[in-house]
């Protein structure tokens, strides 16, 4: 009985501080001034939580942490109508990086690839519906190279923290 | 020390190469996607020239032209070349349309910020219903 | 240990909580802000450009609520509820500017906008959101306590005339987009702009310097964003449109459709021949009122009393034909992808 209440306990606080630490990411990255001239372009820190969270958490972590820093970044910056890009951006983002580290065929940094053009892609797909225009294919081309990078580069700091937190 | 090395290296090998196709897949696709969007932004476009957010001017980018805009603000020369469109000259003081380069691409732009002046790429599909250039509807 | 993690946690959380609500813009120098709420019956957004970006939004929230509390007739507690029931009642400055304003349009539109149609409006049903066509004989009686000209208004107390109540909600929402303008002013925002439930006010121009361009809503595609009757391009003015599409239904029994404008004469929606009428003017509180008085006036009579008035606002009218007719003064600041024409 101890051990079940020390243990929920543990990871109650084990989110607080992961959905704390993508927050702070977030609102990080938003104090960066964005040089670049497409919406949504942007590092996706906060991926590296989620890769975190999928690694040494499981799935199911990985999913409700991406979900609960979604909504609690929208509520707080003020972009409820944004919320629904990111939602479908981060939803389909965390589905293929679940099912790309099933595979077990992946380094890490493929899997936040994979993850950082899907996130971009889920977000487009929803603009092209909510919007009702196809003009949006260029922004396509670029969101993803981005995507890419992102994910490259989160997928890089990711792994490296994957390996040094053995059991968080 | 070298076996040792030898030896963690062929392992790594096999795991590497899934990841390689995978990004190698990736990327290719994303060539073939703006290979994609570069033949479909072609042909019936515009350069629409704005001043303070009226439109005052729509050169077809079929036709190459020099047209010089002169409002109470400044003055401004809009070349269009080879269906490309560049800012040749302006009297503005800091010049910084002038070094915007080249553009052709539908929603790419060049301003002119102290002469509030925009010219701007587009086609006649997205005239009315551009979204991009709508702030909010009034309902 | 695990306590430790937990207080941790939620200390960097709170912290967050407190910085946060809007974030500095992506441009240059300028602090923007943006927030929505849900007031008046409807959904609002507000948006601000400028170093006190965020306090402006925050004070605009909580006057939003203010005028809410004050002015709402479906709220017992509201000033013009206690009037309502009370029959008098001695009005506070909001109340008093709206009171003369809408005695001011009443009285120049021939009777066009009358805020004591409450008891038809009720009558018909769409303040609760299930109209049906009431009877003829209810629709006579109803009319009989309707009349703007039999409230007495002395020194600032409002009396009503025996059976009537009164409903401000037809220029509310356009005083309230004034009371913003003058906080953004206060707070030297440089560029904002609010859409109260589809009343969109402009402070200024768009952070780039250009001017805000506002689509009108088509009213054979409400719903369809893509589709816009067309757009006007403006600045320091609010753009209101008061359209029979917005609610309306179809009786089962004779097939015929009525909306939400009632004609106060009639006692029935408002046949003047129109389907939309968009009022621009640097006067929200204005704008709004005439939007419901022109759209009952019909196409005739707007531009007539638009010609006596042509420098405190412009409009553009939409026919039942779907002709689009827009006013001298917005020529060249409306286009659109259909044809129109323009009145001198």
């Amino acid at each position: 009985m101890k051990n079940k209440t020390k243990a929920s306990a543990k990871t109650a606080a084990k989110y607080g501080m992961l959905i704390a630490l993508a927050l702070v990411f977030s609102y990080l990255e938003a104090q960066i001034p964005s040089f670049f001239p497409v919406p949504g372009m942007k590092l996706g820190l906060t991926n590296i939580i989620v890769l975190l969270s999928l690694y040494r958490m499981g799935w199911k972590s990985a999913m409700a942490v991406n979900v609960l820093r979604i909504v609690l970044v929208s509520f707080l910056f003020g972009g409820i109508s944004a919320m629904i890009y990111s939602l479908a951006g981060g939803m389909l983002s965390t589905i293929v990086m679940i099912l790309l580290k099933k595979t077990d065929r992946f380094r890490i940094v493929t899997v936040s690839i994979a993850g950082g053009i899907s996130h971009n892609v889920g977000q487009i797909i929803v603009a092209v519906f909510a919007l009702n225009t196809v003009g949006i294919a260029w922004y396509l081309t670029v969101l993803w190279f981005s995507g890419l990078a992102s994910g490259a580069l989160t997928g890089i700091i990711g792994a490296e923290l994957v390996k040094r937190l053995p059991e968080q | 020390m070298l076996c040792v090395v030898k030896i963690m290296k062929k392992p790594d090998i096999k795991k590497i190469k899934p990841d390689v196709i995978l990004i190698s897949v990736l990327i290719i696709t994303g060539l073939i996607i703006m290979l994609f969007v570069l033949i479909f932004s072609g042909g019936g476009r515009y350069a629409e020239i704005k001043s303070d957010g009226k439109i005052i001017e729509k050169l077809s980018l079929d036709t190459d032209t020099e047209k010089t805009i002169e409002t109470e603000l400044g003055k401004n020369t809009v070349v269009v070349e080879n269906s490309s469109v560049y800012m040749k000259d302006a009297d503005c003081p800091d010049g910084i349309c002038k070094n915007m380069g080249r553009i052709d691409k539908k929603g790419q732009s060049i301003i002119c910020l102290p002469h509030k002046l925009v010219v701007v790429i587009t086609d006649d599909s997205e005239e009315n219903t551009d979204e991009n250039s709508i702030d909010i509807i009034v309902k | 240990m695990n306590t430790h993690k937990i207080i941790t946690a939620f200390a960097v959380f709170a912290l967050f909580i407190s910085l946060c609500g809007c974030t500095p813009d992506k441009t240059a120098d300028t602090e923007s802000c943006s927030k929505e709420i849900f007031a008046m019956d409807t959904y609002m957004t507000v948006t601000a450009y400028g170093e006190n970006a965020e306090k402006a939004v925050n004070e605009v929230l909580e006057e939003i609520k203010r005028l809410d509390d004050l002015l709402s007739a479906g709220n017992d507690k509201s000033e013009i509820s206690i009037l309502n029931k009370n029959g008098s009642a001695s009005l506070s400055d909001d109340s008093r500017y709206l009171y003369e304003k809408a005695d001011r349009i009443y009285r120049e539109t021939g009777g066009a906008y009358d805020i004591t149609i409450l008891p038809l409006m009720k009558l018909w049903g769409f303040q609760d959101g299930d109209p049906s066509l009431p009877t003829d004989r209810d629709i006579k009686n109803t009319c009989q306590l309707i009349g703007a000209d039999r409230l007495i208004y002395n020194d600032g107390r409002l009396t009503l005339g025996k059976g009537q109540s009164i409903d401000l909600g037809g220029i509310a929402k356009g005083y309230t987009g004034d009371r913003i303008m003058q906080i953004f002013e206060k707070n030297n925002i440089s560029s904002g702009i609010i859409s109260l439930g589809g009343n969109v006010q402009c402070f200024g121009k768009k952070p780039d310097g250009s001017l805000w361009r506002c689509g009108i809503t088509d009213p054979d595609h409400p719903e369809d964003m893509s589709k816009l009757a067309g757009t006007v391009s403006t600045s320091d003015k609010a753009v209101i449109t008061s359209g029979g599409y917005e609610r309306f239904f179809t009786d089962k029994k004779s097939g015929r459709t009525f909306h939400h404008i009632m004609d106060p004469k009639t006692g029935f929606s408002a046949d003047s021949g129109l389907i939309s009428v968009t009022i621009v003017s640097s006067d929200g509180t204005l704008a709004d009122g005439l939007s419901t008085a022109c759209f009952v006036m019909g196409q005739q009579d707007s531009v007539s009393y638009w010609r006596s008035h042509r420098d405190e606002f412009d409009m553009i009218l939409i026919t039942d034909s779907r002709k689009i007719l827009v006013t001298k003064g917005l020529e060249g600041v409306f286009s659109s992808g259909n044809d129109f024409e323009i009145i001198d």
